[in-house]
């Protein structure tokens, strides 16, 4: 079993007059952690459905380690999707459902999966109907982790877990991913809590590709730029700038740059403060209302 | 080099800058052989690849070295190529920004060398006789 | 770490590895098992005691599992509509194609046709010795197409047929209402639920409306066995065909949380 890839080119979907998403050209490398990222209707979980071959692309094409995986008998069952409601027989136990699965699915761990039952306080014999929104999760991540597969995709499993639970489910992952590699996708809102797993992000705005790339560069790009406002404005310009803030005769702005080492010391010597900007926040400025058209300008720069 | 701005620099970065603290503090010694970068990865909750990137950095500054089969150890020379990189950059990195910082809040000279005899006899003979 | 047994998914289940198709077949036949057994208790129940309580106040003359065929018709057609509408997402979700789903899930609906009319083929002729040794007399109620000395084979091949078509009907009826929603689920009922209803009447009432029944042999009474084959291989072919074009194309929307 290898880790498989995921290549998208102009991959649309639309659901009737909606187009939920509208010609992405993407890349998942294989064998990384590529964290999806995107605002509430961006098409992160259409993009998800359409690797998984839950659903066909309107136009485009999505090849998984090369191959189409529509109704791709040899392929689908090394590619797992898991989704934040789970997809789970309500009327049978979680046993029979775990069973089932680890039918389904040639590299499914029974241990790992009994280690993560006993983590989240599952019981076997309980139906799905009869579990919290966080032991859904919880049985959905269970089913993820020991399935093994080698593009494993999670859409929001964390929703519903305490910070306690998903710190565990954080280590669990990380732990077998690292005795057993493959691609896996993380798509979440709690972006600083996955920042340091991942390798790669991608960022889905309004059905559009808003940037793909590894997270050392991408958090590496984003600098807070803090001082006298006149200072700030002359540093800013030529710059993509992803936010402002003003505070008396002091501004902060938010740029998209890589600076060389005598900007560095030009920018100390004017006053002004460098720092970090957070994946979240630099995630935030990115998707804001506006801001789209400004990143992708720079992006073929970068 | 130690990071310009803490915090600013990629992850790998960081984790570089801080095992090269360990060896310089001397809680890594020279032959000590470091975490794998799988027990670093999951022990700090980090992706490994990120883990790996900081480790093969510091294999080749020299600062770390494989044995094929056994894992990372410190160098022989470590810590004192780290404290020889450490003070070039020290009068540039920490020194001079003191300085102009200082200037800006119109504070003299004599007060911040003073300041700094005055520390030094505080903590003491202990940290001369280190660094000799 | 506390071990509860809750945890534990037993060794005493070796791990499936047969083909996906057999696997689904198999899945939803064992599922569907655990319905039918609470079905056939019920069942099992109205036939011991039914005539008991008629023999109290009057003659026993009428077979209850006669009445029951209705329930074997639709009962089952009801839970394969849930089927339909609910397993595809988790089929797909484990890495399965929809063509193993459509054929794993059409050789499930002939299985519990098979098992379902030997249960009531092997019922109604173990009813009618019963009957007999009790000396009550075991007529059909309406003059239908059983007659009281019709054999098991006749019997069988009959409930299947009508078994089949409307199982194979309920599996389509949810895969439309699952797929294209509540309006085309129940404006389409007339062509995906009608075939069942069709097969019920052909075998439940005498031929009279039938045309050209006399082509299968008919003496003008009961429908010919011939013409119930056939219009049962046709229909359930063709219900097979709708429920394959569309499960095999249908996309798994999101499920409401």
């Amino acid at each position: 079993m290898t880790a498989l890839g995921v290549q998208a080119r102009g991959l649309t979907a639309r659901y009737g007059r909606t187009t939920a998403l509208d010609g992405v050209d993407l890349d998942i490398p294989a064998g990384a952690i590529t964290g999806l990222l995107g605002r509430n209707g961006s098409g992160k979980t259409t993009f998800a459905s359409l690797v998984a071959a839950f659903r066909r692309p309107s136009a485009g094409t999505v090849l998984v380690g090369g191959e189409d995986p529509w109704e791709n008998e040899d392929l689908l069952p090394r590619v797992l999707l898991v989704r934040e409601s789970g997809d789970v027989l309500d009327s049978e136990s979680l046993r029979a459902n775990l069973r089932f699965t680890e039918d389904c699915r040639p590299a499914f761990s029974r241990d790992v999966a009994e280690r993560l039952l006993d983590t989240f306080e599952l019981d076997l014999s309980t139906k799905p109907q009869k579990l919290s929104r966080g032991q859904r999760s919880a049985f959905g991540i269970v089913q993820a982790v020991a399935a093994r597969a080698d593009l494993t995709i999670l859409d929001e499993v964390h929703l519903g877990l305490d910070a306690p639970s998903r710190y565990a489910f954080y280590d669990a992952l990380l732990e077998d991913y690292v005795a057993h590699p493959r691609t896996l996708v993380l798509s979440s809102h709690l972006i600083g809590e996955i920042e340091r797993l991942l390798e790669h992000v991608v960022v889905l705005d309004r059905g559009r590709l808003l940037l793909a790339q590894d997270v050392d560069g991408l958090t590496s790009r984003g600098l807070a730029v803090t001082g006298p406002t006149r200072e700030v404005e002359r540093f800013v310009v030529g710059r993509t700038v992803l936010g402002r803030q003003q505070l008396g005769g002091t501004a902060q702005a938010t740029v998209l740059a890589t600076l060389e080492d005598a900007e560095v010391a030009d920018a100390r010597a004017a006053g002004l403060e460098l720092g970090p900007v957070p994946l979240q926040d630099l995630f935030v400025h990115l998707t804001a209302d506006g801001a789209t058209d400004a990143v992708r300008e720079t992006r073929g720069t970068s | 080099m130690p990071p310009v701005f803490d915090g600013r620099d990629p992850i790998y970065v960081q984790i570089a800058d801080q095992i090269r603290q360990d060896v310089l503090r001397g809680d890594l010694q020279p032959e000590e052989q470091v975490m794998s970068t799988t027990q670093y990865a999951t022990t700090f909750r980090i992706n490994p690849a990120t883990a790996a990137k900081a480790f093969a950095q510091l294999v080749d500054d020299g600062i770390l070295y494989k044995r094929r089969g056994v894992g990372m150890f410190v160098a022989p020379g470590a810590p004192d190529r780290l404290r020889a990189e450490g003070r070039e950059s020290f009068f540039a990195d920490t020194v001079d920004p003191v300085a102009d910082q200082a200037r800006a809040l119109g504070i003299p000279l004599e007060d911040v060398i003073a300041r700094l005899r005055a520390h030094a006899a505080r903590t003491g003979a202990a940290q001369d006789g280190a660094a000799s | 770490m506390t071990t509860s047994t809750g945890t534990r998914l037993g060794s005493a289940r070796p791990v499936r590895r047969q083909g996906p198709v057999l696997r689904t077949a198999a899945s939803l036949t064992g599922w569907f098992a655990q319905i039918a057994l609470w079905y056939w208790a019920l069942v099992l129940v109205a036939v011991l005691g039914v005539p008991f309580v008629v023999g109290a106040v009057g003659d026993v003359s009428v077979s209850v599992l006669w009445f029951a065929r209705q329930s074997g018709v639709w009962f089952p057609f009801s839970v394969l509509i849930g089927v339909a509408a609910t397993y595809p997402p988790v089929h797909v979700a484990q890495g399965m194609t929809r063509r193993a789903y459509v054929k794993g899930a059409l050789i499930a609906a002939v299985v519990l046709a098979a098992a379902f009319a030997l249960l009531m083929a092997g019922g109604l002729l173990a009813e009618r010795a019963w009957y007999g040794a009790m000396g009550w007399d075991w007529s059909l109620q309406d003059q239908g197409w059983f007659d009281p000395e019709i054999t098991f084979g006749s019997l069988f091949v009959a409930y299947l047929a009508t078994f089949a078509v409307s199982y194979v009907s309920g599996l389509l009826v949810g895969t439309v209402y699952a797929a294209a929603g509540g309006w085309w689920g129940t404006l389409t009922l007339p062509l995906t639920a009608g075939p069942s209803l069709l097969m019920t009447i052909l075998v439940g009432n005498s031929n009279d409306w039938v045309p050209f029944s006399e082509l299968f042999g008919s003496d003008g009474g009961s429908t010919p066995l011939a013409l119930v084959l056939t219009v049962g291989l046709v229909l359930a072919l063709a219900l097979a065909a709708a429920f394959w074009l569309i499960a095999a194309r249908r996309a798994i929307p999101p499920r409401r949380g």
